[in-house]
């Protein structure tokens, strides 16, 4: 028996550690690899699904209180009367069957710096990283007169759900010929158009059912997003039934009074029969009470990985973290939480994580056969996300009724493909 | 993929080693056999690695037309359309020779290399 030379035995050992190195380390870890993503909506039910999808080695486990998320695009078309809420609602079974994660519903309490994560309960999960997806919270100190209380009579609607339901009930209550007060935020704020689609889809509702009624816009800014198309759209279909007010024009609200239904402004106090407040907002509690937020209670985050930059391990996606010029927007959440979720396959693997591309398209409803949009496609540029020049932009503001037709049957195409993106 | 190309030869050179100290040792012969069997087990993980650029640019598609390009509704489907379909339609959006109502707006964002890939990335999926 001849011994195994020293020659031979050396190269094997180097070819080996070169593997080792390079190629083993996913091979070996790669099946222990542990991803907690908490919050189950557009960022974090989208980054579950496409982690498990770039390698089925990764043990991802999603941690999301509600066993049906109620999506907050097309909430409005509840609120107009087109669609009810079991249209909007969708659960977890296919991202526990199909896809391989694993489901909590729990709420979880906080991440953290020791790589776990907190449940309500106490119980603790441990992670390799952490996506975190936790949506908006409201600044309940930034108005006078509203708080947790306030929203059972002047819902803001702004989280779907019980909220959207609450309202709903409201506006089928109101009597003919009363008013509507929907009240939205200063930037930034989730989803820009979204209170004009809903100014525009309970104008649809009034003008069928209660066509005496009347809204008034009272915003908190100047001007706002897709603001042509929808103005040209409420003089199309809805006349005089909707009253938009600027800031400076009387819009701005200073104290709120839920026990009367009342809006103090510049210009003096206005009733609604139905108040739509809607809070100016911040990053989910978790992502404030695991030290993920600035001084102005977003997260900020490399803009490639979208890992914390304030936490490292974890990474934070979607409306509550601050992504250069995109929008806070369900798109964007789930366009962020592809990027997120190929990131951390590649750190995983020990290699760079490669250039990534982001996008945004955006629908509205004005009618249910009216439909605009907005698109932006995203790059990184000097460690941030611009807009890639050119690209996107609105729908054409001089438009015929078939192309506004073909946009609003998009909306809903789009609708049904993001949803099964994130559930299916 | 270039890691796993250097793993691949890394692996080749490895067991030609071990081929050539098995001339020595036959009873290392179950070794060496068990090391075929360990490198074939392990093949379909190593072609996991990091997503490429043609992988990620893609799934910015699916947020319209679905998960793989299979549209569930009113979206046209990506899935099933041939690579020069997927990347004459978007050449032609992206200068305006077709008018479309959002597609000719977003095609502008992706330069002729990226549409390249995310067609020839759709067409082998459906070869799949």
């Amino acid at each position: 028996m001849k011994k195994i030379s020293r020659r031979h035995f050396g190269k094997i050992v180097s070819s080996l550690g070169v593997a080792s190195a390079f190629g083993m380390p996913s091979l070996v870890l790669g099946a222990s690899r542990k991803v907690v993503v908490i919050g189950g909506g557009f960022g974090g039910a989208t980054a579950a699904k496409y982690l498990r999808k770039l390698n089925s080695n990764l043990r991802v486990t999603l941690v999301e209180p509600n066993p049906t998320f109620y999506t907050c695009p097309f909430s409005n078309t509840v609120l107009g009367g087109i669609k009810s809420m079991s249209d909007i609602g969708h659960g977890y079974g296919a991202l526990k069957n199909k896809h391989g994660v694993k489901v909590i519903h729990a709420r979880a309490k906080s991440v953290n710096g020791n790589k776990t994560v907190t449940l309500a309960d106490g119980s603790k999960l441990s992670f390799d990283r952490a996506v975190v997806s936790p949506g908006i919270d409201f600044r309940f100190d930034s108005m006078p007169g509203y708080d947790q209380a306030a929203t059972e009579k002047m819902p803001h609607s702004w989280q779907a759900g019980p909220q959207t339901a609450l309202l709903r009930k409201q506006l089928e209550a109101m009597p003919n010929g009363g008013t509507v007060l929907i009240c939205p935020p200063g930037n930034p704020f989730r989803c820009p158009p979204g209170p004009y689609e809903r100014t525009s889809l309970i104008a649809h509702y009034l003008k069928n059912h209660k066509p005496q009624s009347k809204i008034i816009v009272l915003d908190a800014k100047e001007k706002f997003s897709k603001q042509g198309l929808f103005m040209s759209g409420w003089d199309l279909h809805y006349g005089d039934l909707i009253e938009w007010r600027a800031a400076s024009a009387g819009g701005k609200i200073s104290r709120v009074d839920p026990m009367n239904m009342q809006v103090e402004t510049e210009f003096g106090m206005e009733r609604g029969h139905v108040v739509n407040f809607i809070p100016a907002q911040r990053a989910g509690k978790i992502a404030r009470d695991s030290g993920l937020t600035n001084s102005k209670g977003w997260c900020p985050v490399n803009q490639v990985t979208f890992e914390s930059t304030l936490l490292p391990g974890v990474h934070v996606i979607g409306d509550s973290c601050i992504a250069g010029k995109m929008p806070k927007s369900g798109f964007s959440a789930n366009s962020q939480g592809k990027v997120a979720a190929a990131s951390i396959v590649s750190l995983f693997d020990g290699t760079e994580p490669i250039e990534p591309s982001y996008s945004n398209t955006c629908y509205s409803l004005v009618t249910p056969s009216h439909g605009i949009s907005v698109a932006k496609v995203y790059k990184i540029s000097d460690s941030t996300i611009v807009g890639i020049k050119g690209s996107g932009g609105l729908s054409p503001k001089a438009e015929n009724a078939d192309v506004r037709w073909k946009e609003a049957e998009y909306a809903q195409g789009w609708y049904d493909a993001i949803t099964q993106d994130m559930f299916g | 993929m270039l890691i796993l190309h250097f793993y691949l030869y890394t692996l080749v050179v490895f067991l030609v080693e071990v081929r050539s100290i098995l001339k020595y040792e036959e009873k290392m012969k179950k070794l060496f056999y068990s090391m075929i069997f360990i490198s074939i087990w392990l093949l379909p993980n190593l072609a996991i690695g990091g997503p490429d650029r043609a992988t990620l640019l893609s799934m910015s598609c699916a947020a319209c037309h679905g998960t793989d390009g299979k549209s569930p509704g009113a979206m046209p489907s990506l899935y099933g359309k041939s690579s020069k379909y997927i990347e004459d339609t978007m050449l032609r959006f992206r200068k305006g020779e077709r008018k479309g109502t959002v597609m000719n707006r977003i095609a502008k964002g992706y330069s002729e290399a990226d549409i390249k890939l995310i067609a020839s990335y759709f067409g082998k999926l459906a070869n799949k």
